[in-house]
């Protein structure tokens, strides 16, 4: 991590002039990392990944978050990650955040029109009829990941 | 986490140079070890926007499916998930990362029935029955490229 705000000429004394050199080392990190409220995704699995997370990222489980250190202490993490609702959710952008969407298998019909048959059409027609009736969700293109946040 | 450093919230500090270098080391070590990204990461990257620098800091990698070939890094050897060649979207689990699913396109299947004459008879040429699959139509959702990149130290 290149320390942009650190303008000690390369050196770190520490004199009475500390304070200053920790506030430029705190601003320096802080605007270089996520927000707090950032939501990133997680290759818990991969091997080699440590199996814990830092102290600053909790998982996106539905839990209620118990961290008196994080300004979210006591709210309810948004479950993203299939924990409690069996749903396993993807991000979508918008202007607000927060709401959950989507996921409901739509009923729709087929319909024919301008449609005509002469004697001697060697096609069979089939007329549509009634809903879908394949019931399964249809995915995009995906990979599996972890949902965390940032909380303090 | 803010203001961690600062000399007078810190319980050790120590005014000689030694132990406040300590001190201070550990402290900065613990603050950006709580505050970045952890291992294994992934986020998106707009590495093709005008202004974004065109290398990425060293710990970072492309999501390519490349085998990481890295001394330093916990995943050394590991292969990287092909998350940019395949076009994937990331779904959120709370167990084992890493399978894959979905498509591009489907299909799927509607019930048919004959139509009827005035007289209540089947019309020729029409099927009596049975189910018909669509043909093969694209879900994609709306959606905007990233190239994903994940940190691996």
């Amino acid at each position: 991590m290149t320390l942009g705000k650190w303008d000690n000429n390369g050196d770190c004394n520490f004199t009475d002039d500390t304070k200053n050199d920790s506030d430029d080392l705190n601003n320096t990190i802080g605007e270089a990392t996520p927000p707090i409220g950032s939501i990133v995704a997680w290759h818990a699995s991969l091997t080699g990944v440590p199996a814990s997370l830092p102290d600053g990222y909790v998982e996106c489980n539905g839990q209620v978050l118990s961290d008196a250190d994080s300004p979210m202490n006591g709210e309810t993490m948004p479950d993203l990650n299939n924990a409690t609702d069996a749903t396993s959710r993807f991000l979508k952008g918008d202007s607000t955040s927060g709401s959950p969407g989507g996921g409901t298998i739509t009923d729709h019909d087929h319909s024919i029109t301008n449609w005509s048959s002469t004697a001697g059409d060697s096609p069979t027609h089939y007329i549509p009829q009634g809903n879908n009736t394949s019931d399964e969700q249809e995915l995009p293109p995906y990979i599996d990941m972890r949902w965390i946040i940032r909380v303090k | 986490m803010a203001n961690r450093f600062n000399k007078t919230n810190s319980t050790e500090w120590d005014d000689t140079k030694g132990t406040a270098q300590a001190v201070l080391h550990g402290d900065l070590n613990d603050t950006i070890g709580d505050t970045t990204p952890p291992i294994g990461t992934v986020i998106g990257w707009l590495a093709d926007f005008t202004g974004t620098p065109a290398s990425l800091p060293d710990g970072w990698v492309l999501c390519d499916g490349s085998v990481l070939s890295d001394a330093n890094s916990p995943l050394n050897g590991q292969t990287i998930p092909d998350i940019n060649g395949d076009e994937q979207f990331i779904r959120g689990v709370s167990g084992a990362t890493g399978g894959t699913g979905g498509s591009e396109t489907h299909t799927h299947t509607h019930g048919t029935s004959s139509p009827k004459g005035n007289g209540g008879g089947s019309l020729d040429r029409f099927s009596t029955g049975g189910t018909k699959t669509t043909t093969s139509g694209n879900h994609v959702p709306e959606h905007y490229d990233v190239v994903y990149i994940m940190r691996v130290k």
